[in-house]
């Protein structure tokens, strides 16, 4: 009998007090990313998160008059993440891609970023197994450009080699052990031809149009039935239409760097 | 700086580290302790219980178990949650590394502590039963110390690995310094530098932690000859 | 689950795009850096414990060095940092030799590993009763008998548990092969999250994998100590 009183108090203040921490605190919206991705998420030399999808994810938590969360994690462990409920929204250009609508939801498409190859200067080299073959490419583990590489290229004779990031393969690159990276466009110049070291490089014009995956748009990823969903949806189109999504992109990509979905 | 500026970060990672290490230490030979003195007991289901814990956890790498009970632990601890409906408690990627990791090392150091547990001559036991010493005083004033001088090479062994797999961590989320130096190498292209200055207060930590193991070591071999080979 | 394995079994085990991947890297470099482990640090223990200062102190700066940083920096700094070097990339043997991400990560696993077992060794060769060496000395043996008959046998069997940790140590160190760009275990675990977002599939049969390589290694290490463990009769 003493036990289920004492059990039962128990059980009532630690609701109290989880309740009572809740109301003193306003809600947050935890969102998660891979910082290391420039300039769509990096870290400046203060340590803080910038980039072009930092400023959406502030100018979100803002609309919707929540406390922004950031929680920095690799990649592909952001998916499990979200399916652990570990935080709300995964925001690291992410590609809605059908294989993982599968297991998330996104949200309304924000933008779509072109993927080219970066080469060295006057090379000529193409996206093309053909004009690969016998070459190393370079990719990051768990994107859409590793899973095209080592479906497309890797059984016609070119050698993919996979990295944790982008700015690992870049280091390579400048070494001398890759012929080329395979890379959202804007990354490869913020990563790599900005700097001194890319100044032999540059990337290559073709682009897969008639490739599914590269042209699907970029979204943030949600786990299936959040109940936030509808709320973050709207406020995101809500940017979308005024520009302010756009007006965030000036301030990185140059013109037509980065293309926007129709309204 | 000729460090770009990375010197403040590379300092809080550093403290991440060394917090991260301890905190899993000591729930890692808790549970080495519990785990040797039951693979070497009486009981039957003590015994099978220490060695499935133990052969389980040795068997696969500390990445591979990071990963799989870093969100397996969110996930249960969520369901106990619904299911109790109660607040989703959020466990934060530093605690779930420290239950992880002290998890983990348990096992190692239980192998450790059994290994010098079963190094101490097996007459003083004999002779302190035949004294009629409960086990509790035979294992804290007979067994203990002794065990230590042989458990000591496996402890400073274990906790310096301890303290290398913590670089793991940066895995699942956490900012500790190989992230911090890993980031700062690849974004300034100055990998070498970088890379070497991580090395260096690792080396630092790890002459403490040797300062530290000395001490141990000449105070439990107290009496013992040593030869010069 | 069984899709998982459906798509990826043979990645898992054996290979995976034209390339050697899965279990069969994880085990050639274990077979590697242990046996070039054990080889260097039989010789490097014996030194480690010589009373001539200009033997032992170089091998006590190197195990200092390799025991007190990560294996993941040591690995990033053999792959990455030294590769940078202008020195390297100008000497066509080294840089041949650095180019390759196989070749740096099996250097890096067995200067790791020897550092670890020369340790090892060394400790079980001090803790030789000093009676036992008094009674070799008296029979009038050469040093190198002392160790070949009475201080190795008896070191090495005491070292044997400690030994046997550090040989799965170094096998699961090998799960860290993806950050020099080679395919072991873990990475196709992680191709095959990243592919199927099934997660405790993916990891879960890759920690199974190391879970039956562990449990060999162990079982052969297991019944080796009875044999060679015998006179302790400790065990109840």
């Amino acid at each position: 009998m003493k036990f289920v009183l004492s059990g039962t108090c128990l059980f009532f203040a630690t609701t109290l007090l989880a309740g009572a921490s809740l109301a003193a605190n306003p809600p947050e919206l935890k969102i998660a990313t891979e910082a290391g991705y420039a300039p769509f998420e990096y870290r400046n030399p203060n340590g803080q998160l910038e980039g072009f999808d930092i400023d959406i994810g502030n100018e979100l938590c803002h609309r919707m008059a929540r406390q922004c969360v950031w929680i920095d994690q690799s990649f592909d462990s952001l998916i499990p993440g979200l399916q652990a409920r570990k935080f709300d929204l995964a925001n690291s250009t992410m590609t809605a891609t059908q294989a993982r609508k599968k297991v998330i939801d996104f949200t309304t498409p924000l933008y779509i970023v072109p993927v080219k190859l970066m080469i060295p200067k006057g090379s000529g080299l193409q996206p093309t197994a053909e004009s690969l073959k016998g070459k190393r490419v370079g990719v990051q583990q768990g994107t859409t450009m590793e899973s095209y590489a080592n479906e497309e290229w890797a059984p016609k004779g070119v050698t993919v080699v996979s990295y944790p990031s982008y700015t690992n393969a870049f280091v390579d690159v400048a070494a001398g052990r890759l012929d080329a990276t395979f890379q959202e466009a804007p990354t490869a110049v913020d990563g790599f031809l900005s700097k001194p070291e890319g100044a032999h490089y540059e990337l290559s014009p073709m682009l897969l149009e008639d490739v599914a995956i590269f042209n699907e748009p970029i979204a943030m990823g949600i786990r299936k039935g959040h109940p936030l969903k509808p709320e973050i949806d709207a406020a995101l189109q809500a940017m979308l239409a005024d520009g302010t999504i756009q007006n965030f992109a000036k301030k990185y990509f140059p013109e037509r760097g980065i293309q926007f979905p129709a309204p | 700086m000729f460090l770009d500026g990375y010197g403040p970060l590379l300092l809080a990672g550093t403290w991440v580290t060394v917090q991260l290490a301890l905190l899993s230490l000591a729930v890692a030979v808790a549970l080495g302790l519990l785990g040797a003195w039951a693979k070497l007991s009486h009981s039957t289901a003590g015994r099978l219980a220490a060695t499935a814990y133990t052969t389980l956890i040795r068997g696969v790498p500390d990445l591979v178990l990071m990963l799989l009970i870093f969100f397996s632990m969110q996930i249960y601890l969520n369901d106990i949650t619904d299911l109790l409906e109660l607040e989703p408690i959020d466990i934060d990627p530093f605690t779930a590394g420290v239950l992880t990791l002290g998890f983990i090392y348990g096992a190692y150091f239980a192998e450790t502590f059994r290994g010098a547990f079963m190094a101490v001559p097996h007459g003083q036991l004999e002779s302190a039963r035949a004294y009629g010493l409960r086990e509790r005083q035979i294992f804290w004033r007979i067994l203990f110390p002794q065990m230590m001088r042989h458990a000591l090479p496996g402890i400073g062994n274990n906790w310096q690995v301890l303290l290398k797999s913590t670089a793991l961590v940066s895995l699942i989320g956490l900012t500790d310094l190989v992230k911090v130096a890993q980031d700062a190498g690849n974004v300034t292209f100055r990998v070498f530098l970088f890379i070497s200055l991580t090395g260096l207060i690792y080396l630092l930590l790890t002459t403490v932690s040797n300062g530290i193991l000395y001490w141990l070591d000449r105070r439990y071999n107290v009496g013992v000859r040593q030869l010069t080979l | 689950m069984i899709d998982v394995l459906e798509q990826f079994w043979r990645a898992y085990l054996f290979e995976n795009h034209g390339q050697f991947s899965g279990a069969a890297v994880t085990l050639w470099l274990l077979v590697l850096a242990i046996s070039m482990g054990f080889v260097l640090s039989l010789f490097m223990a014996v030194g480690r414990i010589s009373p001539r200062r200009w033997i032992a102190w170089p091998l006590w700066a190197f195990s200092y060095v390799f025991r007190g940083t990560p294996l993941y920096v040591q690995i990033l700094f053999i792959y990455a940092g030294i590769y940078s070097l202008d020195f390297i990339k100008g000497t066509a043997p080294l840089a041949a030799f650095f180019q390759s991400g196989f070749n740096c990560l099996v250097l890096a696993l067995t200067l790791n590993t020897t550092a670890y077992t020369m340790e090892i060794f060394a400790g079980a060769i001090r803790a030789t009763p000093a009676g036992e060496i008094e009674a070799a000395r008296a029979f009038g043996m050469s040093r190198f008998d002392q160790y070949r008959c009475v201080i190795l046998p008896s070191a090495l069997r005491r070292a044997l548990p400690a030994y046997s940790n550090e040989v799965i140590f170094t096998l699961h160190a090998t799960s860290l092969a993806f950050t020099a760009t080679v395919p072991d275990i873990l990475k196709v675990a992680r191709d095959a999250n990243s592919a199927t977002y099934q997660t405790f599939a993916a990891y879960g049969i890759a920690a199974l994998l190391y879970l039956i390589l562990s449990f060999t290694l162990i079982g052969l290490f297991r019944r080796f100590e009875r044999r060679t463990l015998a006179y302790l009769g400790h065990q109840r």
